[in-house]
């Protein structure tokens, strides 16, 4: 112990000495650094800068993905065009009320999943494996298994049929089309969920809950008083990624309903991708895209800024 | 104060209990879809629509055979999307 104390001091001061002596150095392995910086910083540019650029100019023309005609500068024609578009209302509409929905629903959910298996009993990994079975499972797969289980004479109607409740077609039924698509999406995602919101309540130490025995706390109230606000990280952690990905829906969409019926479950992303690919009008499904990374920037503000009022308060 | 310790043990018994019942009745609803998934995939669409009211649906049983995986072979052409397509 005192040996390495007594080393210490002159081996930072021999750290500086080389650092400093090194300086001219590093001016000539610059261009070496350069170029190992390269690989990933082209990859970057080129899949990620511009796309965003080009983005940015094509939502202002009207370019089409395959077309002998260059595209023109139209203003704000997109714009217009899009905000009179009664499809791209619904979308939106689609969009927020599948993210109000799954984000409570699903976090809260997953939060109970992970309450139930963080006990150490017996067979605790094998109802975890379970829980998380769905998130290794492709969103395509579990599409399809959902669209068959969801027909008019599929098996949740059959199940549904044994207690006397006749079904509806969930997917041909403008009124249940995205409650069904909710249902699946947090069914898949829940498991996930269920991970990190484990990984924070096994951080909360033992003592605390130990502490609040004592003090002859019931079990709701130790969860109030001590799981709760000790998770706080976690929560935001959740909060962010599930609304990110809630405003991203698409897969579901493409597979299942294809927007479909009644536009009932289109949403902004899957008209960008109609718009942009099967339609081939580059330029509107930019501005779509525009609109929507608009959305997910103020939404996700307002989140930093509902998440972070909390930290000067500690 | 040995009555309360006994019943308050009885109370986290049935707690532990609801705890159990729970843990299994979410693992039905995250595992049943996948096991009727699996199980379907080795019956014809005939016996799967078949099953479909009872327990049936969950079980392995009845006219079981590897014809759907086949049947992907078939009409999936993986031969020709690894050699070259033009």
């Amino acid at each position: 112990m005192t040996v390495s104390t007594a080393t210490k001091p002159p081996a930072e001061q021999q750290q500086q000495t080389i650092v400093r002596k090194g300086n001219p150095t590093t001016r000539k392995t610059a261009p070496v650094a350069l170029s190992m910086l390269a690989p990933a910083g082209i990859l970057m540019i080129v899949f990620l800068i511009i796309p965003i650029i080009l983005t940015l100019s094509l939502a202002f023309t009207n370019a089409r993905l395959i077309s002998p005609v260059p595209a023109r500068f139209i203003g704000l024609d997109n714009f217009t065009r899009l905000f009179e578009s009664s499809t791209f209302w619904y979308s939106l509409l689609n969009t927020l009320i599948f993210a109000v929905v799954i984000v409570p629903l699903q976090s809260g959910l997953a939060l109970i999943l992970a309450l139930l298996v963080n006990a150490k009993v017996r067979g605790t990994n094998f109802f975890r494996t379970v829980y998380f079975l769905p998130v290794v499972t492709s969103m395509v797969v579990v599409s399809m298994l959902f669209m068959f289980m969801y027909q008019q004479d599929g098996l949740i109607n059959a199940l549904l049929a044994k207690v006397g409740i006749t079904g509806p077609d969930w997917l041909g039924d403008p009124n249940t089309a995205l409650i069904a698509l909710i249902v699946m999406s947090a069914w898949q995602g829940m498991g996930l969920h269920m991970v990190i919101w484990l990984s924070g309540l096994q951080t909360i130490p033992e003592e605390l809950y130990e502490a609040a025995q004592i003090d002859g706390t019931t079990r709701w109230q130790q969860f109030v008083n001590v799981t709760w606000p000790c998770l706080e990280q976690t929560r935001t952690f959740i909060l962010i990624t599930i609304t990110i990905a809630a405003f991203a829906v698409f897969t579901q969409v493409n597979v299942m309903t294809q927007g479909g019926p009644l536009d009932a479950t289109s949403t902004v992303v899957f008209l960008a991708v109609r718009a942009g690919f099967d339609q081939q009008q580059t330029g509107y499904a930019s501005a779509i895209s525009l609109v929507f990374f608009a959305l997910v920037l103020a939404v996700s503000l307002v989140q930093r800024h509902l998440t972070r009022d909390k930290d000067p308060q500690r | 104060m040995s009555n309360s310790t006994a019943t308050m043990a009885s109370q986290r018994r049935t707690a532990s209990w609801t705890v159990t019942g729970l843990r299994l009745l979410l693992a039905l609803i995250f595992g049943l879809p996948l096991v009727f998934m699996i199980v379907a995939s080795f019956k014809p669409d005939t016996q799967i629509f078949g099953d479909l009211g009872s327990i049936n649906a969950f079980l392995p049983v009845g006219d079981l055979s590897l014809d759907n995986y086949l049947g992907v072979f078939d009409r999936v052409p993986f031969g020709s999307s690894c050699s070259t397509r033009s």
